[in-house]
């Protein structure tokens, strides 16, 4: 009873699909709708690091004139990257993280850099959390667990809107 | 003979489709934000969409001044000497590119440079 309960409240926050129904007869001839459940969490999760930078820039600037400086300014957006499997979605993933599934951030900081030599690059990374964590796929019938699935390694990189580096 | 003349037919059509792509496509041009250009770092930024990338350059060194600029302090008391857009118009572009001198030294000679294209080339961000 209890395991009903769970899995129906699963259903009606949407973790737990209702992926087919099949008819089955039974001992008393009586016709019965099997009930296959299909459900993709985020499990193994563990915060590998607070201040990640984005493997590409969010911006560069070259310098105009010997000397002078430039100033990446509030507004450049970094990707937030969230890796899927097994049939996890994103949204079940960002919330399982704990962060949100948006797929990009705003950056309200800037940094001027220092004068430098005309055609020097100063350029600004995205600075945020990573994670690193699994997908877990279960599979029951009538509220008997059949199968289980676990991925390998899934990877999520949650950009700062705050932090930032330059260089 | 038929298929020397198909092959010709095909070739001119696709000649002709890569010359239309080339001449109508502005994508990843820079444009001039010549409209910026003498106005104050303040007044620029009125301009410039909220959600633009901005890129400003202190290139008071081609006034004999050291680049002292910081974001957040006296927009009003920089000029823009030069400047560039991601896209024709301002408003629709997501990334502007300035160079700023210090409005005490945008004297009438400085002026003069600016409208001569002397610190044109001092933004080059603006490819997209």
């Amino acid at each position: 009873m209890k395991r009903t309960i769970g899995l129906a409240l699963a259903a009606a926050i949407g973790l737990m699909t209702p992926v087919a129904a099949a008819a089955a007869a039974h001992a008393d001839d009586r016709q019965h709708t099997q009930q296959l459940w299909e459900a993709t969490t985020v499990t193994n999760k563990l915060k590998l690091s607070s201040s990640t930078r984005s493997s590409k820039p969010i911006g560069s600037c070259s310098i105009g004139r010997d000397g002078g400086t430039c100033t990446i300014s509030r507004g450049k957006t970094a990707d937030r990257t969230i890796s899927l499997s097994l049939g996890l979605t994103r949204s079940v993933a960002a919330s399982g993280l704990g962060i949100s599934s948006g797929k990009s951030v705003s950056t309200s900081v800037s940094c001027t850099s220092p004068g430098m030599k005309r055609g020097s690059v100063w350029k600004a990374w995205a600075v945020g959390d990573y994670w690193k964590y699994k997908a877990k796929k279960v599979t029951s019938v009538d509220a008997v667990l059949v199968k289980a699935q676990t991925s390998a390694y899934l990877y999520a990189f949650n950009p700062s809107s705050t932090r930032i580096h330059c260089a | 003979m038929s298929l020397r003349i198909v092959a010709r037919a095909v070739t001119a059509g696709a000649s002709l489709l890569v010359l239309a792509a080339c001449s109508s496509s502005n994508s990843g041009d820079s444009h001039v934000a010549s409209e910026l250009l003498g106005t104050s770092l303040e007044s620029a930024r009125t301009a410039m969409p909220e959600s633009a990338a901005v890129l400003i350059q202190d290139i008071s060194p081609v006034v004999g001044l050291e680049a002292t600029y910081r974001e957040g302090l006296s927009d009003d008391a920089w000029t823009v000497v030069s400047a560039c857009s991601s896209e024709e118009r301002i408003p629709e572009s997501d990334l502007v590119e300035v160079a700023v001198v210090p409005t005490a030294s945008f004297t009438e000679a400085v002026k003069e440079r600016m409208k001569d294209g002397e610190f044109r080339d001092a933004v080059t961000s603006c490819h997209g």
